[in-house]
């Protein structure tokens, strides 16, 4: 019965996107609410507020190109099209040097994780910088970081990213418990190098 | 403790220092760049305006006029098959242009950086019409399922027969044709609930007083201007936004004017060289898609087609006569039939239903990957997914491929 009641509702953001086809103020009003949304998810990932901003305008930019042939009914639909683009978007910029090198430099500057909140992942309460995180997330596969995008920069649920990647849900969870376990790994390693390397100094001097 | 198993890393990833609060200046800035793109966005093309473009496009490539005449042909065809006939619902001066018999009239197409197209048309009820453009003369009957181009310089005929066509559409090539196509534009520019008509009063156009009023279908505004006393459309203007920005002029119309039946006759005079091209309308084949897509590859370096719309089809057409030197030679029923070839295999596409879940991924596909999946969908009545490879081979699959481009294609 509520099952039913809900089917029946006119949710009026879905028969915004519905108008936003054919209508300026309805497409307007949809950029107002999910512009934000996507720039967030680009600028945390991106980390380059000038970067962030080029990828989101290209993002909605495509979207007003494409409006009138989207074939979604409903206001999910148009953010899993829109995390979709702005998702593929992302991953080709991070595919050019220069941008990934302005995204490792802004995040030497982020200085260094609360260890409160990277010991518990780590199982180690030495800290590590914001700067390596970001460089083995930009090592791991693209569908990885993808998915680890998707989930912890643009906030989406497990079933929302399955829909943005035309995955199936079960392979989305498996995916994103691997990615993590990998990034994690990456982690670790680069700690015990990076413990290493501050044990080496005395034995660099002897040799030479 | 926590229902999420990552519960630590997105208590992480929450703490990410950037400020991801985008600055009101910057949004209102893309704001207005993005609704101006929505503006001036392309409108849903009606038959008759995607068919001029699609002249234009074989235009631009100097294709042949048999052979732009064949695809042309063969565009309207895809054009006839995969629209609907929409209600009936015309307004009093709209009847007008309906209720005539018989018409001549100017058509003057002008595409952004090109000359304009001059063309005088006729038409003769129920479905003939005759155009003539630069001493060309094409004379097309849809209800007989003929049309004949025919090249006074050359003197060369081009006819064309639709071949195996499907019941549904035998009624439906009726209003295969340009008079029937800007009727129709403007039954649906009626009919549409987002255009709006705004009268435009008077104005005078070569010492005459017309009454104008003007459709605002999103992206393709029509301006419409009679004669007061007969209600007679005069001159019908229309722009579509594009890019590129064409302007369509319709003026000099005469409505129920003495038209001699021989204007409008499919036999071809004597002393020309006649070219039969057999248009097959009979439902198109996956193989058929894969020799478009072999077609397509072969003249683009590897790479797949940007889409199988008519642009993309006259486009790729197009591009094939010319890389294969057909535009050097005599043109020849084979080569026509050839370049029909193409226009299959993308009809193929854009007939598969919703049901079929078509996927379509050509970013970074090259020729001749048998592992990258291409194309993919589901025939009626199939659990099953047909996959083509880059290679063209064709493999059946219990799971639609994972590309992470792939757009869907069913409609």
């Amino acid at each position: 019965m509520t099952n039913s009641h809900q089917k029946d509702r006119i949710d009026p953001e879905d028969e915004m996107v519905k108008l936003a086809r054919t209508d300026r103020d309805a497409f307007g009003g949809l950029f107002d609410h999910f512009y934000p949304i996507i720039f967030a998810y680009c600028m945390r990932r991106l980390a380059v507020r000038a970067n962030a901003e080029d990828v989101a305008s290209e993002v909605f930019l495509r979207v007003a190109q494409g409006i009138r042939d989207f074939p979604g009914l409903c206001v999910e639909d148009f953010r899993r099209w829109l995390f979709r683009i702005a998702t593929n978007a992302i991953n080709a910029q991070l595919r050019q040097s220069i941008r990934r090198r302005e995204l490792l430099e802004a995040a030497a500057y982020m200085g260094r994780i609360n260890a409160s909140v990277s010991a518990p992942l780590l199982d180690d309460a030495s800290p590590i910088d914001w700067h390596e995180v970001y460089e083995e997330l930009g090592s791991l596969s693209d569908r990885e970081q993808s998915i680890i995008s998707l989930r912890f920069f643009g906030g989406l649920k497990h079933e929302q990213i399955a829909d943005v990647l035309d995955l199936k849900v079960g392979t989305i969870r498996v995916a994103l418990s691997r990615a993590l376990d990998s990034l994690r790994d990456r982690l670790r390693k680069r700690k015990v190098e990076r413990r290493s390397a501050s044990d080496s100094p005395r034995g660099d001097y002897e040799n030479a | 403790m926590h229902d999420d198993p990552h519960y630590d890393w997105e208590k992480l990833f929450n703490q990410v220092p950037v400020d991801a609060t985008s600055s009101v200046e910057q949004r209102e800035n893309v704001k207005l760049r993005v609704l101006g793109a929505f503006k001036s966005r392309p409108a849903p093309r009606s038959r008759h305006i995607t068919l001029q473009a699609i002249g234009h496009t074989l235009m631009k490539y100097k294709v042949p006029h048999g052979i732009a005449a064949t695809l042309f042909v063969a565009c309207a065809i895809w054009l006839i098959q995969s629209s609907s006939t929409p209600a009936f619902a015309l307004d009093r001066l709209i009847e007008k242009l309906m209720q005539a018999k018989t018409a001549r009239y100017d058509t003057i197409v002008t595409v952004e950086d090109h000359s304009p197209l001059k063309r005088k048309c006729f038409y003769l009820e129920p479905v003939h019409i005759r155009e003539e453009a630069d001493g060309v003369v094409t004379i097309s009957d849809w209800s007989a399922h003929k049309s004949i181009s025919l090249d006074p310089k050359t003197m060369r005929a081009t006819v064309f027969s639709l071949r195996n066509l499907p019941d549904e559409l035998k009624n439906g090539m009726r209003d295969g044709n340009w008079f029937e196509g800007v009727r129709q534009t403007l039954r649906v520019a009626t009919k549409d609930p987002n255009a709006k008509v705004t009268s435009l009063g008077e104005k005078q156009f070569d010492g005459r007083t017309l009454v104008g009023a003007r459709i605002e279908v999103p992206g393709m505004p029509m301006t419409f201007w009679s004669d007061p006393v007969t209600q007679l459309p005069v001159r019908i203007e229309s722009t579509m936004a594009g890019p590129p920005k064409t302007e369509i002029v319709m003026t000099n119309f005469e409505f129920n004017i003495e038209l001699d039946k021989s204007l409008f006759s499919l036999e071809t005079p004597n002393g020309y060289t006649v070219a039969d091209v057999n248009v097959d309308l009979s439902p198109p084949s996956e193989s058929e898609l894969v020799t478009a897509l072999r077609m397509c590859t072969e003249v683009s370096n590897g790479e797949f087609p940007s889409g199988f719309d008519a642009f993309s089809m006259g486009k790729y057409a197009a591009t094939y006569i010319h890389k294969k030197g057909l535009d050097k030679k005599e043109a020849t029923t084979e080569q026509f039939q050839e370049t029909i070839k193409i226009a299959r295999g993308f009809q193929f596409v854009l007939m598969l239903p919703k049901e079929a879940d078509a996927h379509y991924a050509r970013a970074g596909a090259k020729y001749g990957d048998a592992e990258r999946a291409v194309l993919w969908y589901k025939p009626t009545g199939s659990d099953k997914y047909r996959v083509i490879f880059a290679d063209l081979s064709v493999r059946e699959a219990n799971e639609m491929p994972t590309v992470a481009d792939a757009i869907r294609l069913s409609k």
